[in-house]
């Protein structure tokens, strides 16, 4: 590429997929021989043995979740992620996510419930994607799990006339300084609060959040910090089955991406994404 | 058992593979390119029950491949798992190009045994 070239969002979209592809096959490699060896396919394993492949399978993964995000996000950003249509039980999303997060979390700390609050009200199944919105949400809950170091963490779901789906994420952690709270959207930042946990993310799981979701046209929010906890708020845009055509529903279309890149500036914040 | 092909250009994928398989009991052949594994499957009179293919091969693809293996009718029971990095490619690898099943890497070694245990009769791999 020569320096007069323009650089499009495009080429940063190929590069990322190329890496994506390249790194899987390490990855594989990683992650297959640990279980082999954890199996006993190489011989007797000892405790500290154990140990030790435990911490090259968990960062394997947290290597594969960065790939994850990192692609994600820069696909969102470029206009290029390309959204999944198709009905959902938006529940069984919720119950999904926070089985996920509760057996982690109930794995490391026993002491921290998680809560699940579901809305009455809400359709039996809304039109979306339900991988990005499960990403999304995800990403919210490990970002509690990870900042937040002890106390309970609840989920919360509320659909609005406005055929909108919001997920609000309660932690009991120390809160996000104000100085902090500008930057917590924005790739890879790092303020001065550490993360908690050792499988703790990148500080992209909240950019990623907050592109996919503006690329739904909804967003994800800071919606209130204090020393005695955060609350971050997806609102999601989701039409329930009877607002949409009837050859959308139970069918699972892909939407195009979007011609060009959102207009609002880059998310993100300290997410992990174990 | 079953006699099993990887074709795959990433040799420690490879040994990882072979490591698996053999110590489950199949027979496992490696092969790096598509044009070798193309010569394989046309010289060796011993067809492969199942051939674990990636895509992004030196010189052709590893679609190339599994359309010559769709082709010959003496390899009409070779069953054909593409495992590829490009996991936007699952529905294409089955429906267009003919693959039996579609593993995104990374794979997990639970994932992998139930696969390949679905089509060798062999739900069960046990480790040495």
């Amino acid at each position: 590429m020569t320096t007069d070239e323009p650089i499009s969002l495009e080429t940063p979209v190929r590069l990322m997929r190329k890496m994506s592809h390249d790194m899987r096959g390490p990855l594989s490699t990683l992650t297959i021989t640990s279980d082999l060896f954890m199996q006993g396919a190489y011989g007797e394993v000892t405790p500290k043995q154990a140990r030790a492949v435990d911490r090259i399978q968990r960062n394997s993964y947290r290597l594969l979740a960065l790939l994850e995000d990192l692609m994600a996000y820069v696909k969102a950003e470029a206009g290029q992620f390309a959204l999944m249509t198709e009905t959902f039980p938006p529940n069984e999303v919720l119950n999904g996510v926070q089985q996920e997060i509760a057996q982690y979390v109930a794995q490391h700390d026993s002491q921290r419930p998680v809560h699940l609050a579901l809305c009455e009200h809400i359709p039996p199944r809304l039109t979306g994607d339900p991988v990005a919105v499960r990403r999304i949400i995800l990403a919210l809950l490990w970002n509690a799990v990870a900042f937040a170091a002890s106390g309970d963490i609840w989920i919360e779901s509320c659909w609005t006339d406005a055929e909108r789906w919001t997920v609000s994420v309660r932690d009991s952690g120390p809160g996000i300084s104000p100085g902090d709270q500008p930057h917590i959207f924005e790739p890879f930042w790092r303020g001065d609060q550490r993360p908690q946990v050792p499988t703790s993310g990148f500080g992209l799981g909240l950019s990623m959040a907050r592109a996919l979701a503006r690329l739904m046209g909804g967003d994800v929010r800071l919606e209130q910090s204090s020393p005695s906890g955060s609350t971050f708020l997806a609102a999601l845009p989701l039409p329930t089955v009877s607002a949409v055509s009837p050859a959308a529903n139970g069918s699972t279309t892909s939407t195009p991406p979007a011609a060009s890149p959102p207009s609002t500036p880059p998310p993100t914040s300290p997410s992990p994404t174990p | 058992m079953s006699k099993i092909m990887i074709v795959e250009d990433d040799l420690d994928l490879c040994e990882t593979y072979t490591d698996f398989l053999e110590a489950a009991g199949h027979t496992v052949k490696v092969i790096t390119s598509s044009a070798q594994a193309i010569d394989a499957l046309i010289r060796e009179r011993n067809v492969p029950d199942l051939v674990i293919l990636d895509m992004n091969l030196p010189g052709e693809s590893g679609i190339v491949v599994l359309g010559f293996i769709r082709r010959l009718p003496r390899l009409h029971n070779t069953k054909v798992i593409i495992v590829s990095g490009y996991v936007d490619m699952a529905n294409r690898a089955i429906a267009e190009w003919g693959a039996d099943l579609f593993l995104p890497k990374p794979v997990s070694l639970e994932k992998l045994r139930t696969s390949i245990g679905t089509f060798t009769s062999q739900n069960n791999v046990v480790m040495q």
